[in-house]
């Protein structure tokens, strides 16, 4: 008996607790506050105007009633939508990530909840939502945020070196996806449960497809909806066709192996139920990509569409013993998602003279360098130029990069990039000492 | 206990904590599934679109819709939106208040005077009707009925009979 239960245990941990990888939980992270952001943004912003609705209109759903929570009112309603607002984009940046997130589901679940008090409660927020908690218990934050960024810095200033990301994976990072993903598979298992609980395979006459369609030609006017409703036969196709996929769905769970065909059934179903009733369940397919490893993705396309031949990659030279180089690097290595850049310290200079043959030593120490490899060649840019060919190759810093060309910024960058490079601090020798007490001014060659 | 002993039981007890949040989530989700709740929201069933139609029952398609009058005679199309509500809500919580023929002629007159407060630079309004259009489900397709008047709300005149 109890080599049973220990079986199931370890089966339990191996399905919610494999290592998995942080930085496709982080991606999920991403894509979820980024849905949710523009939700809160604009797709429901309306919302605000709940508070003018007479409080008779009000019927608290049961996490309303349970919190006695009374109807929505300004300035209440506006503080909540502020504070909503914030935390949301905190998560998504990853600021403060977990508390960020525990407080933007919070406050979400809330705005939600209070929109569907008035009569009318919509089926498919759940996975979203459910998604959100999810994140929010988990360490979501650990890659692709500002969380990351600082903790690397603050790692590479205790340890006074670069030391290069790497991905990691952690028993916490498998659960969240696989929880979202059971929810999705339940709801579309559960919707076809409902049919055939309710109706029974008359719920395939044909009559009831009709009936639906017509119900929200009346108020959407969809002219496909009408012309489906008037052929039954391809409502009895149709109907049959929804049960099959609703109710096989589960076979996700089983199979994970369907899952992309009956992603594809799914998108393609809502697509249609769009043109014919206007009805798009977008907050339910919007969370698929929980299904997706972004990460294989990723470098599937590089492998076969970007970069065939291999990722062309730049060295960057810096000082090694500046500490500013160092936090400069780290953050260039933070935002470098593409993997465009490998980092050496100049101050390994052997090796760097090796590799680079005719490279200034005493240039390099000054102003942080670029390798741009040619054939059997090299072209180095120095300081504000070195800055403006990482900015091109940074996803982020492309945003910047086409006004580092503007007349005259390449001539002020230049000098504001050695003035503040002329100044830094520098750690002497093998001296261990804090970046802010090292007090060692600039000196030439180590 | 050594650090990593310390790390590893703090990871036990962080998985056992997970464990009962994931399976009372669960046992939620597939209550509220089985038994087609929605008040219990984000817990909820998925029971819509799932009560059957057949020609012989259940056979009507219905829609009801809100018109204004003006003093000009005109009738104006009003939306959920001109009484700072939106479509389902409006639908679910004012509609079937004034499908009610013992309140709705109170509602009527608020809902008229709540228009003209918040649109003073449109056309006032002097009352409003409420139209049932419908169609019927027959053997091959639906069939457009003729729209019935549920309610003819005019201020200081006698309701419909």
């Amino acid at each position: 008996m109890s080599n049973i239960l220990n079986r199931l245990i370890q089966a339990w941990d191996r399905y919610w607790f494999a290592p998995g990888s942080l930085t496709r939980l982080a991606i999920y992270r991403l894509w979820v506050y980024s849905i949710i952001l523009l939700d809160v943004l604009i797709w429901t912003r309306g919302h605000l105007r709940y508070a003018e609705v007479a409080p008779e209109f009000y019927q608290p759903i049961y996490i309303l009633r349970l919190l006695q929570i009374p109807a929505p009112a300004h300035p209440w309603l506006d503080i909540v939508y502020g504070a909503l607002a914030v935390f949301v984009f905190l998560a998504l940046i990853g600021y403060k990530t977990n508390f960020s997130a525990v407080m933007a589901s919070g406050l979400y679940v809330y705005w939600v909840a209070q929109w569907f008090s008035f009569g009318w409660v919509h089926h498919l927020h759940p996975p979203l939502v459910f998604s959100m908690a999810a994140l929010a218990l988990s360490p979501s934050g650990a890659r692709l945020s500002v969380d990351h960024l600082l903790k690397r810095l603050r790692e590479n200033h205790a340890a006074q070196q670069f030391i290069s990301k790497a991905n990691a994976n952690s028993p916490y990072a498998t659960w969240p996806l696989r929880f979202v993903q059971t929810i999705i598979i339940l709801l579309y298992f559960l919707s076809g449960y409902a049919k055939l609980k309710i109706s029974g395979l008359e719920w395939a006459n044909g009559t009831t497809l009709q009936w639906y369609l017509m119900n929200d030609y009346l108020t959407f006017q969809a002219p496909a909806g009408l012309w489906l409703a008037n052929h039954k036969e391809l409502c009895i196709l149709l109907s049959y066709a929804t049960l099959i996929f609703e109710v096989g769905f589960i076979s996700a769970l089983f199979f994970p192996r369907l899952a992309p065909w009956l992603l594809l059934a799914g998108f393609s179903f809502h697509l249609g139920t769009y043109i014919t009733m206007r009805t798009f369940f977008e907050f339910l397919w919007l969370t698929y990509p929980v299904f997706f490893n972004f990460e294989r993705i990723g470098a599937w396309i590089r492998r076969h569409i970007t970069a065939p031949r291999g990722v062309i990659k730049f060295a960057v030279l810096f000082d090694g013993q500046c500490p500013l180089c160092i936090r400069s690097v780290t953050t260039v290595d933070f935002f470098d998602w593409r993997g465009k850049f490998v980092f050496r310290e100049v101050n390994d200079w052997e090796r760097i003279s090796r590799d680079y043959p005719g490279l200034d030593q005493q240039k390099s120490l000054e102003e942080m360098q670029v390798m741009i490899p040619g054939a059997g060649r090299y072209e180095a840019l120095a300081g504000f130029y070195a800055f403006r060919k990482i900015a091109q190759h940074l996803p982020l810093g492309m945003v910047i990069w086409p006004f580092l060309f503007i007349p005259g910024v390449p001539f002020v960058g230049t000098r504001v990039y050695r003035f503040i490079a002329s100044r830094r601090k520098r750690i002497a020798g093998a001296a261990r000492c804090s970046f802010h007490t090292c007090e060692i001014p600039a000196t030439s060659n180590q | 206990m050594t650090a990593i002993g310390k790390l590893e039981s703090e990871m036990k007890n962080w998985k056992l904590i997970l464990s009962f949040i994931i399976i009372i989530w669960f046992g939620l989700q597939l209550w509220t599934g089985f038994t087609f709740r929605d008040q219990t929201w984000p817990f909820i069933g998925f029971p819509m679109y799932a009560h059957k139609r057949g020609v012989t029952f259940d056979n009507e398609v219905r829609k009801i819709v809100l018109r204004g009058m003006t003093a000009r005679g005109e009738e104006v199309q009003v939306i959920p939106e001109d009484f700072g509500m939106y479509s389902t809500p409006w639908d679910n919580s004012v509609m079937p208040k004034l499908k009610d023929r013992t309140t709705n002629r109170e509602l009527a007159a608020r809902l008229v005077d709540d228009y003209n407060r918040r649109h003073p630079q449109r056309p006032p309004l002097v009352g409003v009707k409420l139209i049932k259009i419908h169609w019927q489900m027959t053997e091959t397709a639906p069939m457009e009925m003729p729209p019935d008047t549920l309610l003819y709300y005019l201020k200081n005149a006698n309701p419909l009979p």
